[in-house]
Formats: structure tokens, sequence, C-alpha cells
């Protein structure tokens, strides 16, 4: 029933979110008479709401396995080189001409640097298992790397800025063409490792003694999430905290068994993404600004009231 | 089907850099028997324990499980056959006793058989013999130590192996929890049959309530016995390098030792 | 020390020399002018830039007791930065700019990481969390530079990852006055930061008031943080790796941690300037990469020990 009441915020959001704009069409336009704003509502608006949620599912998705796998509840793709590689891929493919106005080659750049972003953590790391703290190191060299790109190309600022930051201005049918089934493939592959991630997401000794190899399983958690984050990366940017919160949002609500915390925080995600479209295009600003910000204030209270994330 | 002896190690070398913690250890355990390593900090008995549950992988020698070299099972199938209580585990906040204990039948179900939302026999018999049923659906982190114990001991049974390795398994528990567990475990190896196999570090628990001590100093087994035949003042001395006088008695058919330092 | 003080008057020569045109002993007249109005301002801000940076890391390690208390990692660099940053995006005149929006950003940014951590266990969650909060400050800059036409976004990238670029004397007055402040505050503090290393009791037994000392430490780390970020931005990670680099070669005070920051953004500016020349590269993305191999290095170690 808490999961009902996350379908209906969601709803409610996507309701908000088609019908925010500079003309009054809402979603009833697509049955109405008027042809300029059924293709206002069709073209833009519904392309547009499409991504933000399958983005947003995504990042929940990729955020909560992290989670598990890495087992460590600050985890999230922007700290595990995987957001942050999707976009250098993503900028870097961009400053070539003519790829950034095909999404699916930028979202193979993107999915390309979000597995490299993530290799390079499995190099770095190695077997100390210290996947969290390196991951921020990592996650620092390849923003680092996109902002020097800029250097290259400085009339790049305002993209490679929507880039880092996530924004879903502009975006068509073209975007979500790439990004559904990177969904569909991620959640159901995330769902049938709910029983392993349970076991993971305890300790490492732990799981050797009821019997799970962990590390094929945390790799295999660890691509699915990276596939998951690039996809999103690749569809709209970084979109900041709303991996790392989304999962913890879940959590309070259904719990920590995966079986149940993977589609809530998909849910989750989609949810924080569409409602910060839908209040960034209000007030006049890129979605992955109004989570950035929302988000830093709900990870100080969030941690102040658990003691920093146990 | 249980072997005779279910676990045994064959001339197993550990070296961690420059240090060599098990200097070639040989040690049977036989059907039905409860085993504990003793020796001082450092002397390599939790590494033995961690080469007999297949956590770590010997630089030399083999570790043979229901007969067979453990190097050539699976994760799984050393599960199946062998039961290991860790020595500490995090645990997860709001993952509740049931929830936890049906993790132990991973090893029979498989990846997704633990999609399902059902308690198999085994879980269900595995809560009632450790006595935490009545809280199997409040949540671990809300439990004592001593409880969260039994839990964990649960966890272990669940998986229905013939082995029970258990480290240190009475650490940073009070006397009264310390005893309950041990008379549990003690309890739980007479019923079923099961093989136990413990690092202690209380000498005197170790000798009332394990059927043979392995005593290892500097990485080799410097004694191997039953309690009553070989831990004496001498082996005070060899084992924990401490001199001292060793009293034992026993009453009502109960070897009860007392360890008295100088 | 010596090595550092050799390295340091290297890299002043070098930063004096190099460039366009090689010049060591000035004589024309426009050789004059690329020395003393292009080159020296650039070297002095580079030096008082690392100076600051490296004081600041030491005076939030010591009096918090945690080498991962750094600057950047405590979202002061990054929260001055983006102050600042959306201060010229919006084109806000605020007075003193850009020196008080940074000072205010960096408390700003510092106070919201200390409220987030407080209770936090292990220098891990300090780390995530002051990476969560440097990442909305950073949300904040590339929300401005988003938002903000061509011609500005170029002074905002400045903000992002710090640089030395187009340095003149009129630059360095505002970093003179924040001096004149912080360098008094900086001796005032320094004694009974020494004591809070010690530990909290220790320290109040010995009559000084933990809270208090803590404050005035972080007061004056903001400070010296924003003289820099305001001029230069955040050159990435000197104060986290200044102090570290100055505890290897055996010194801890803070006159080693400044120098040892000093030497390395003048050296790592002349670097910038250099290397892909005619490309001037931002002096922060140089120093982000330095300090990075840098970490890794020791975390390396630290695994096979």
């Amino acid at each position: 029933m808490r999961i009902g009441g996350l379908g209906v915020l969601l709803v409610v959001a996507c309701f908000a979110h088609i019908s925010v704009g500079s003309t009054g069409a809402g979603l009833l336009a697509l049955f109405g008479d008027d042809a300029g704003a059924r293709m206002v509502v069709w073209e833009l608006r519904a392309p547009r709401l499409l991504v933000g949620l399958c983005a947003g599912a995504c990042l929940g998705l990729a955020g909560a396995i992290l989670q598990a796998a890495v087992r460590n509840r600050l985890a999230s793709p922007e700290i595990t080189g995987v957001g942050s590689g999707a976009v250098l891929g993503a900028v870097a493919a961009s400053t070539v001409g003519g790829l950034a106005a095909q999404p699916a080659a930028m979202a193979g750049a993107a999915l390309v640097g979000g597995l490299v972003g993530g290799g390079l953590l499995w190099v770095v790391a190695g077997r100390s298992g210290d996947v969290a703290v390196r991951g921020v190191v990592v996650s620092a060299v390849l923003v680092g790397g996109t902002l020097l790109l800029l250097t290259a190309k400085p009339q790049l600022a305002g993209a490679v800025s929507r880039w880092l930051l996530g924004s879903l201005a502009g975006r068509t049918w073209e975007h979500l063409a790439p990004l559904w089934p990177v969904l569909v493939v991620a959640l159901v592959v995330a769902c049938g490792l709910a029983g392993v991630m349970d076991v993971l997401a305890v300790d490492d000794d732990h799981a050797h003694a009821v019997g799970l190899a962990v590390v094929p399983w945390r790799t295999a958690a660890l691509v699915t999430a990276a596939l998951a984050t690039a996809g999103a990366v690749a569809a709209v940017g970084a979109t900041a905290f709303v991996g790392l919160l989304a999962p913890h949002a879940a959590r309070a609500l259904v719990g920590p068994l995966h079986r149940r915390l993977l589609p809530t925080a998909a849910l989750a995600g989609a949810l924080s993404v569409v409602a910060a479209d839908a209040l960034g295009q209000v007030v006049g600003v890129p979605a992955g600004a109004v989570t950035a910000l929302l988000g830093a204030g709900v990870l100080v209270v969030v941690a102040r009231r658990t003691g920093g994330f146990g | 089907m249980i072997a005779e002896v279910p676990l045994s190690a064959r001339g197993v070398r550990v070296r961690f850099g420059e240090r060599e913690v098990l200097a070639g250890v040989d040690i049977d355990v036989r059907s039905g028997e409860w085993v504990s390593l003793l020796g001082r900090n450092g002397s390599g008995k939790t590494t033995l324990l961690r080469v007999l549950a297949g956590l770590l992988r010997p630089d030399q020698g083999a570790v043979l499980l229901g007969g067979d070299p453990m190097a050539g099972l699976g994760r799984r199938e050393v599960a199946r056959r062998l039961a290991l209580l860790p020595q500490s585990a995090p645990v997860v906040a709001g993952l509740t006793v049931r929830q936890f204990v049906r993790q132990g039948r991973y090893a029979a179900r498989g990846p997704l058989g633990m999609l399902a939302d059902t308690d198999d026999p085994h879980v269900r018999e595995a809560l009632r013999a450790t006595g935490v049923d009545e809280w199997a659906d409040s949540p671990l982190d809300r439990l004592s130590g001593g409880q969260r114990q039994r839990v964990r001991l649960a966890l272990a049974l669940a998986q229905d192996a013939p082995v029970l390795l258990l480290d240190e398994p009475t650490t940073f528990l009070d006397l009264r929890h310390q005893v309950e567990v041990l008379e549990l475990v003690r309890a739980l190896q007479h019923e079923r049959g099961l093989t136990v196999v413990s690092v202690l570090h209380d000498l005197a628990q170790a000798a009332r309530y394990t059927d043979r001590v392995v005593a290892l100093r500097d990485g080799v087994v410097h004694a191997d016995g039953e309690p009553g035949d070989i831990v004496d003042s001498q082996f005070l001395r060899a084992v924990y390098g401490v001199s001292g006088e060793v009293l034992q008695i026993t009453t009502n058919g109960l070897l009860k030792t007392i360890v008295v330092p100088d | 020390m010596r090595l550092v003080a050799l390295l340091g008057v290297f890299a002043a020569v070098a930063a004096l020399a190099l460039g366009t045109s090689f010049v060591l002993f000035p004589t024309t007249h426009l050789e004059q002018v690329v020395v003393w109005q292009l080159r020296a301002p650039r070297l002095l801000l580079g030096a008082a830039a690392g100076a600051c940076l490296g004081a600041a890391g030491l005076l939030l390690r010591t009096s918090l007791r945690n080498p991962l208390a750094v600057p950047e990692l405590l979202g002061v660099s990054g929260g001055a930065a983006a102050a600042v940053g959306t201060c010229i995006a919006f084109g806000l005149s605020v007075p003193g700019a850009p020196l008080t929006p940074a000072l205010v950003g960096a408390a700003v940014g510092g106070a919201l990481t200390l409220l987030a951590v407080r209770g936090a266990k292990g220098p891990a969650a300090v780390l995530l969390v002051g990476a969560a909060v440097g990442s909305a400050c950073q949300a904040v800059l590339l929300a401005a530079t988003a938002m903000t036409d061509s011609r500005e976004q170029g002074v905002l990238v400045r903000y992002l990852l710090g640089s030395l670029t187009g340095t003149t004397w009129s630059a360095l007055v505002p970093v003179g006055v924040g001096l004149v402040v912080a360098v008094p505050a900086l001796v005032a503090v320094l004694p009974r930061v020494r004591l809070l290393r010690l530990g909290d009791e220790e320290a109040m037994s010995a009559g000084l008031r933990p809270g208090r000392a803590r404050l005035a430490a972080l007061a004056t780390a903001s400070l010296l943080v924003a003289v820099v970020v305001a001029q230069a931005g955040p050159i990435a990670w000197v104060g986290f790796f200044a102090p570290a680099l100055a505890e290897r070669l055996g010194r801890s005070g803070v006159v080693a941690a400044a120098s040892v920051g000093a030497v390395v953004v003048v050296g790592a500016d002349v670097l910038a300037r250099t290397v892909l020349y005619p490309i001037e590269l931002p002096v922060g993305g140089l120093t982000a990469f330095a300090a990075v191999a840098l970490g890794l290095l020791t975390a390396r170690k630290r695994v096979r020990v």
C-alpha cells in the first residue's frame, strides 16, 4: 500500500509535468481538436516525460544495486566512476562533429564511458574492496577530464554543464528509443538477482558461508548498474543525488529485501526526476539543478538522523 | 551419506607476505565429534578455520570435505556440506530474523529460488531448535548480542549441512550467554549428529564442552587429544606461555577444568 | 625542506622566464612588460593561493583530527566557487565581490558538510558526505554556467577547476586585503589547533574550549580558502595534498604545508602554460591529476602492507 502511495504521487507528478509549459495544453489536448496543442503535447512533452520516467527509474535502480553490491549506503552512480565516466563518454562524443545530434550514438558513447569508468574503479580498488572511497577519487578524475575537454572547446561550456548537471530540455522520441530497452533489461536482470543481492548486502564472509560466490555475482550486479546508469546519463546527463537518495526512500518504505526494494527504488527515481523537471520548468532551471539542491538538503537531514548512514 | 572423516586437512601451508602462518598442518575431524582449536593470538587457529571453511585457499596442501578435495567443489556444494558461523557480521538494518535465516537456504535453493517468499521446513526447524522463533519477525538489529548469536546459529543450521564451523562463537557475550550458546551447540551436536569445529579462547570452556582439542603453536599442531588427557600445566606453558596450575575434577561424569595462573 | 626551497626557486624562475618568449634578463620594454605585468603577478597569486590552500588544509585536518577533512572535501572550496560563480552568472553586484561571496560560500559549504557528517562513522562516511555536498555546490555552478551566455561561461569555467589565467596586479589587491586579515588570524589560531591535536579532553585540561577553538580554526580556514577561490577558483585538491606531502617530508607544521602548496601551484602553473603550448590548461586540472596520482600511490601502498 505504501508502494501504492508512491504510485499515486508518480501519476500526479506525471500530470503536472505534462501540463507545465508555455501553452496551457494538458493531457486532454491529445484528444482535442487543436492540432497545435496536440503537436506540443505529443511531440514535445510526452517524450520528455517518458525520458524522465525511464532515466529516473534507471538511476534509482542503479543506486539500489550499487548500494548492495558495494555494501555502502552512500554508494551511488556519481561516486563509482560509472556516472562520471558516462558523462565523459557523452561529452567526448559530442565534441566529435555531428554525433551530438544522434541520440543512439550518444547512448553508445555514454555506455562505453560508463563501463570504462567502472573498469577504472575496478582496477584502482583491486582487491581492497574499498570501492566507495576510491570511487570518489575515480569520479573526481573523470569529472576533471570532462572539464579539461572544455579547455579544448570552450564553446561547449553550456552543453557540458548540462551533461554534468542533468537536463531534460529538448528530449524527443529519439532519446527514448535506446533508453526504454535498457530500463527493461536492467530491471528484469536486477529483479532476478534480488535474492543474491540480499546475501551480498550483508558481508563477504556471510555470502561465502551460505554458498554464494561473491566475485562473479558482484560483477554481474555492477555491470547491470553500469548499464542502467549509462542509459540514463546518455539520455539526460548525471542528475545528481537521484541514484543516492531514491534507494533510501525505497528502503524506508518497503524495507531491505531487494525483491521489493529494487522496483520501489526505480519508482522513487522516476518520481524524483519527473517532479524535479516539472519544478525546474516552472522555476527555469535544468532538472539536475533541482535534484542537486533538494538532494543535498535531504542528504544532510538523512545523514544526521542515521548517524552518517551507518 | 556421511563420510567417516567428513573434514580433513593435509599438509596445509598458508603464507601472509613474509610470515608463514600455517606451516604444514594435518588434521582429521571424525564424524560427530566436536573439535576445538586452541592457541595464542597469532598461532594460526582462525586461519586454519578459514582454510577448513574454504574462505582461504592454502598455498600448499589440501582440504578434503566429505572425501572430496575442496578446491574442486563449487561454492554452493561446499555450503551444502559445511556451515560456517563467521566471527562477526554486520547487521543489515530492518532485515528480520526470518529473512536473515532464510539466506541459509541459498546453497539449496539457488539464486532464483531465493525470490520465493516461502519458508522451507529447514528454516522453521532451525528457528525452533535455536529458540528464536518467537522473535522471527522482529528486525535483527533490535536484538541483543546473545539473541543475535542464536539467530546466526539458526542461519548456519538452516543450511542443513553435516559439518558446522564456529569462529569464536562466544566473543562479545557475557558468561550466561556464552554458556547458553555452548550448551545449544552441544545439544545440536548430539541431536543431529553434527560434526563441529570451533575456535575457542577459553581453555576451561573448551575442555568442558568439546570432545577433542587441537592446540596450534607457531603454525603447526602442537598437541592433539582429549582434553582430560592433554590439558595440564605443561600444556598451559607450551601453548599459551603461561605458568600455572591446571586442576581437573570430574563430577556427574562431566570434566571440569580450572586454570590458576601462578 | 631544502628540496622544497630549491624547487620553489626553480619554479619561480621558470614561471618568470618561460612562455611565448623566453626571458631570463628582461632588457627591452616589451620583455619588461611581459615579465613584470603578466608573469610576476601570476607567480605571486599562484604562490599565495598554494600557501593559503596548504595552510587551510592543515588547519582543518588538525582541528578535526581527520586526514580527509580538507577544504575540497568539506564543501568549503566548492561552496566558495559556487557563490562567486552564481554572482557572476546572474550579474549580482555584491559589495566586496568576489571576496565576500566567496567567504559566505565557503562558510556555508563547510557548515553544511559538518552538519551532515556529525556522528558519521569513520573517515569514509566523512569523505562520501563531503563528496555529495561538493557535487551539490558544483551543480549550482554548472546550473549557473548552463544558464548564462557564452561570454561569461569562459569566466565560470575558471571556478569549476581553478585557473591563474589573466592575473593582473589589480587582481592581487583583494588577495592582499584578505591576507592582511587571514594571516594574523592564522597566527592566533595555530597554538590552539596544536592543542586540539592531542584530543578534546587533553585540550580542555590545558584550559582550552575545544568547540570554540575548532570554530575559530574553521573560520580561519574558510577565510584562507575564500581569498584564493575568489581570484583563482578552487585550484583542485591542493588543500588535500600539500599537508599530506609536507607530512611525508617529515614536517607537520603550517609553514611546511604552505610552502609545499605554493611550490606545487607555481610549478603546476608553469606546466599548465607550457606543456600543450599554445593551449593553456587550467592549473586546477593539473593539480587534480597530481593529487589523484598521489592518492592512488599512497592507497596502493597501504593495501600492500
